[in-house]
């Protein structure tokens, strides 16, 4: 192969033989304009790689939130059920939670709901392949884009190796070759960035890939879980609780939240072993963020009526009116506050 | 005057021929045809354990309502017959699901309006998606073999649940 190329830029030699050289101008012009074009390339794909690497894998609530964005809610006109707090919305976003913790694929979970309510539930074509690769040709063709620039920019190079070889036959392969290592390393940063955006996307777990969690998503899912709460649909609550916890040990509110509802449910069954499961939530909370006042108002009443301590509640409840800014709260809280004091023979405190 | 009272008149017999049809509206679904999702869990009433594979050999006509919903109280009556109308005959089933209720309205709705058939509180919501409701009531027909028959969205009637049945007994 090498050898065929040899001859063959010999003949070129031979045939331009007679051709004047080209100045010494052009040819530093070309080089630099080469030079540039190289180091533009090498910048766009460092901003890709770069931006690739840093982005953060989403947790199991953001796999929820996204995949929410992408199902219509059935009872609604042109809502996900992400945007909609219809019932079967919401039955929907705790369904697509369980299924991606039992770690169900999008397309597994997608695939499932379209055969109970068809195609229409899909906002976006991931259902389909022919559909998905519709919605992913933008990003192909920023690759192509890439890849074109590189071909061109070798050819280029290629060409004016043709018109070059007659005085720096023994450079130009010197060139040729660093060239090839250019194109090379150009080429395996491109595989890489791509093969890091695949892998991310199917959702393995990458490194660089677990930072910058979003705040707005587990807010999402407090409010869908305390929404389930109300509804009397305490399971699936704390199971959005539990995963809210797995992503962020540090969420107080998860805990004192999850905590309430496990010791109303030991309280109901009469267990105490799983209201004291609930109890050890709620100090993780206070332990967390000593000033979450929720977490003061549930210790506090699970003290008064599943413990019968009236004294030692107070101490909670003091702290729950020290820091509450819940006027809702602490409407509901406050007959079961002032029987607490009463209870314990003290004279409660002005509650407004 | 007599032109005004025409106009009228003709005005709303037009409006109320364009008026959709509200009882027994059958819609696709990609159930139809195929085996009905089963569905298991207690009863209401009397708190023992139901599946609906134990009324295979029978049409099961299974109702998602909530005691909250108008539509389903407007059709609950016409349920009530249906389902005095087959009992006898035994040859017809009646499963109620709740949506988004609690047990004790969802019993309490079913008591008021003198529903006697079998009925499961679905709390997470997941068999109503198993069957893709989007929102109460919603009926489906179950053919003796398991099959889904039918989707009906809305009140459904005694008489439209009749000729269902009449229908694919009449194919078979």
């Amino acid at each position: 192969m090498n050898s065929s190329l040899d001859a063959h830029l010999t003949e070129n030699v031979n045939e331009d033989s007679t051709d004047a050289p080209l100045p010494e101008d052009s040819t530093k012009s070309k080089r630099a304009i080469y030079i540039g074009w190289l180091v533009i390339i090498f910048f766009l794909v460092g901003v890709v790689g770069y931006a690739t690497l840093n982005q953060p894998a989403p947790t199991s609530a953001q796999k929820a939130h996204s995949l929410e964005t992408q199902i219509k809610c059935p009872s609604c006109e042109g809502l996900s059920v992400a945007d909609s707090t219809s019932p079967i919305a919401i039955n929907i976003r705790a369904l697509v939670l369980k299924m991606i913790k039992e770690n169900k694929s999008n397309s597994q979970i997608m695939l499932y709901l379209e055969s109970k309510y068809g195609p229409s539930i899909s906002l976006s074509p991931t259902g389909s392949t022919v559909a998905s690769f519709t919605w992913y040709i933008p990003i192909f063709s920023v690759v192509a884009a890439f890849l074109l620039i590189i071909s061109v920019a070798f050819w280029r190079s290629s060409l004016k190796l043709k018109m070059r070889v007659k005085w720096l036959k023994h450079r130009k392969r010197l060139e040729r070759s660093s060239r090839l290592r250019i194109k090379i390393i150009g080429l395996t940063f491109i595989g890489i960035g791509l093969l890091y955006f695949i892998l991310s996307f199917v959702g393995v777990k990458l490194p660089f890939n677990d930072v910058g969690k979003s705040t707005v998503s587990t807010e999402q899912m407090i409010s869908n879980a305390r929404t389930l709460a109300n509804l009397g649909q305490e399971q699936a609550a704390l199971v959005i609780y539990t995963q809210i916890i797995q992503d962020d040990p540090q969420n107080a509110t998860a805990y004192a939240e999850r905590g309430w509802l496990i010791t109303q449910a030991g309280a109901q069954a009469h267990d105490e072993k799983v209201i004291n499961e609930g109890v050890d939530d709620l100090n993780k909370a206070i332990l967390i963020d000593p000033q979450l006042s929720e977490a003061h108002l549930f210790l506090g009443t699970v003290i008064y009526q599943d413990n019968h301590k009236p004294s030692a509640a107070i101490k909670e409840y003091s702290i729950f009116l020290k820091y509450n800014t819940n006027e809702d709260l602490l409407n509901a809280s406050k007959n079961e506050i002032l029987s607490c004091y009463k209870a314990a023979g003290i004279t409660p405190p002005h509650i407004p | 005057m007599s032109l005004t009272v025409l106009v009228i008149a003709i005005s709303l017999i037009a409006i109320l021929a364009s008026r959709p049809q509200i009882n027994n509206v059958t819609v696709s679904s990609p159930l139809l045809g195929n085996q009905a999702p089963n569905i298991s869990g207690l009863s209401l009433f009397s708190n023992k354990s139901i599946s609906l594979n134990s009324f295979k050999g029978k049409y099961v006509v299974i109702n998602f309502f909530a005691s909250w919903c108008s539509p389903c109280h407007v059709e609950e009556p016409e349920l009530v017959a249906f389902n005095f109308e087959h009992y006898s005959q035994k040859n017809v089933a009646m499963l109620g699901i709740t949506f988004d209720d609690t047990a004790s309205n969802a019993t309490g709705f079913l008591r008021s309006n003198g529903a006697t058939w079998p009925a499961i509180e679905d709390r997470s919501g997941s068999i109503a998606i198993s069957y893709g409701v989007s929102e109460p009531p919603e009926t489906f027909l179950i053919s003796p073999e398991g099959i889904v028959l039918a989707k009906l969205i809305g009140p459904v009637t005694q008489k439209g649940l009749d000729s269902l049945i009449s229908k694919s007994a009449s194919k078979n």
